[in-house]
């Protein structure tokens, strides 16, 4: 099989020529700012507090929690995250419920985030893919991938244009394996509240999170 | 030294005693999810599995990861990598994407001239990624629509579609075709053993992050395997080709079960000025699309008291 493969010294150069020119049309990065730039600067700056610091890498939920409220939650919609994933019921939901069904769904997304971690090598880094389009809409999809394991991790960023932020931008959904985390807990949500009322969803959603803390 | 006549009338057995048990699994349930309508007898399989896995699967790997030098192991996940990167390579090309042919087609040139074999994964340390492809994915492209979600007994979620993709992906992997039978075989089991060891630090995780880990599973699965997400990452514009991104993520809400509930101004049409490119993931039956605004407007107005 390989001996056919490169039966000629020909298909070898032209294939070395090939990886040359691959090889630098993938590394051109946009140079300007923008919702991409934002992206690049705020997966390093993670990428490298969880080098530095061990005891995030290995699960230390206390020091998790303030890398999210201080590094992460600043340029997150959390708010429109969890309304779009518990879906038309937040509308019915008083002021009190939603404020709940925030912080519990927190607690919950930051066990993803702290199992994420644990999966980071030194070698990863994140590499932003070029946008598409002008940025002159309102939202945006920033894609990235994670490379440096066996296979690019693909992992995207739902962006919004916000006048409150610094960055000028918020993200209000990611996609990790082409999987949208908001949208994989619409159904589990929706069957909570078919079922018991939205109080039902928080009851279930806090009764998680107790039971993971105590593991 | 390679005969492809090997593992046919395996997949073939296979996918014979999975037609029977679908059968079987007719008579099932009430069915929620329309992409799910065997859902019972998925769950009852979802349970063995899972046995399967806790006693047998996720042990060995443990102790696989535990005892068998990095190096080696590294080398076993490149030689295997590198022989499914061929197949890759053939589905790139087959789904129309030429960056991502060309880039796994030399991955496999350079590896297994420059990296014996395949056992030194030199082209990703070249820049080279790999862009991995199956049949199942090119049948997608292809328009085949994927048919009901199953899980298949010991290969976990599947769909109609994949589970006819996988017999060709197995068909087509060069290993099936190694003589002899022991040595397949055992290697065989040596990459299903290596798979399940690189997968050992996310299973707990997963128990914890899902309110009921069998539709959370298979939402992911659904999600991960439609084609329009797929189209977001290819190199080049696909929007101007089709008009459509494909992506979802927005704030759009198809589920019908809901609709019944929603307030009087949802309508099942995108607001004009507001409306994303994106073109919602249609689940069968009426899809009702809420408009943006609505849910702007709903957590503008009670920012006051919810901002952190």
């Amino acid at each position: 099989m390989t001996s056919r493969l490169i039966s000629s010294r020909v298909f070898l150069s032209s294939l070395l020529a090939g990886l040359l020119l691959l090889t630098s049309m993938m590394s051109v990065v946009r140079a300007e700012q923008g919702p991409d730039q934002f992206i690049q600067t705020m997966s390093n700056e993670i990428l490298d507090i969880v080098r530095k610091d061990p005891a995030l890498k290995a699960g230390d939920l206390q020091k998790i929690s303030v890398l999210v409220d201080t590094k992460l939650l600043t340029h997150v919609n959390f708010q429109r995250m969890t309304a779009s994933a518990v879906g038309p019921a937040w509308r019915q939901a008083t002021p009190e419920q939603q404020k709940r069904l925030q912080e519990e769904f927190k607690m919950l997304l930051m066990r993803s985030y702290s199992g994420a971690l644990s999966q980071l090598k030194d070698n990863y880094i994140i590499a932003v893919k070029p946008l598409r389009g002008a940025v002159t809409e309102n939202e945006v999809v920033v894609r990235t991938e994670i490379r440096g394991g066996s296979e690019p991790v693909p992992l995207d960023y739902r962006l919004e244009k916000s006048a409150d932020s610094n960055a000028g931008w918020r993200i209000y959904n990611f996609n990790i394996l082409g999987i949208w985390m908001v949208d994989n807990y619409r159904s589990q949500f929706s069957e909570e509240i078919k079922a018991k009322g939205i109080d039902g969803l928080i009851a279930t959603l806090s009764e998680r999170n107790k039971s993971n803390n105590r593991k | 030294m390679i005969s492809l006549d090997k593992s046919k009338s395996v997949s073939g057995c296979y996918a014979a005693l999975l037609v029977a048990a679908m059968l079987a699994a007719c008579a099932s349930g009430p069915a929620a999810n329309p992409q799910d309508p065997y859902e019972s007898t998925n769950r009852r399989i979802s349970e063995f599995n899972e046995k399967v896995d806790t006693n047998l699967a996720r042990p060995v790997a443990v102790v696989y990861q535990k005892n068998v030098p990095e190096p080696v192991q590294i080398g076993v996940g490149n030689f295997f990598g590198n022989l499914k990167d061929i197949w890759s390579t053939v589905n790139n090309a087959l789904q129309a994407r030429p960056m991502d042919t060309a880039e796994t087609g030399l991955r496999v040139a350079v590896n297994t001239v420059f990296g014996v074999f395949g056992l030194f994964d030199v082209a990703t340390w070249a820049g080279l990624q790999r862009r991995s492809a199956d049949f199942g994915q090119t049948l997608g492209v292809w328009g085949v629509p994927s048919g009901p979600y199953l899980v298949l007994p010991l290969l976990g979620p599947s769909t109609a579609r994949d589970t006819v993709g996988w017999t060709f992906d197995s068909y087509y992997n060069l290993w099936s075709g190694v003589e002899p039978t022991g040595l397949r075989n055992s290697g065989t089991a040596l990459r299903l053993v290596h798979t399940r060891a690189g997968y050992l630090g996310m299973d707990t995780s997963l128990n914890e992050v899902a309110l009921d880990k069998y539709s959370f599973v298979r939402d992911a699965y659904l999600q991960r395997r439609n084609p329009k997400g797929w189209k977001s990452n290819l190199p080049f514009d696909m929007q101007q080709i089709d008009g459509s991104d494909g992506s979802d993520g927005s704030d759009r809400f198809d589920d019908e079960s809901l609709s019944g509930s929603a307030s009087p101004q949802a309508e099942p049409v995108a607001s004009g000025a507001d409306a994303a490119p994106e073109v919602p993931v249609v689940i069968e039956g009426p899809p009702v699309a809420y408009e943006r605004s609505d849910l702007k407007e709903l957590i503008q107005a009670d920012k006051p008291e919810n901002t952190q």
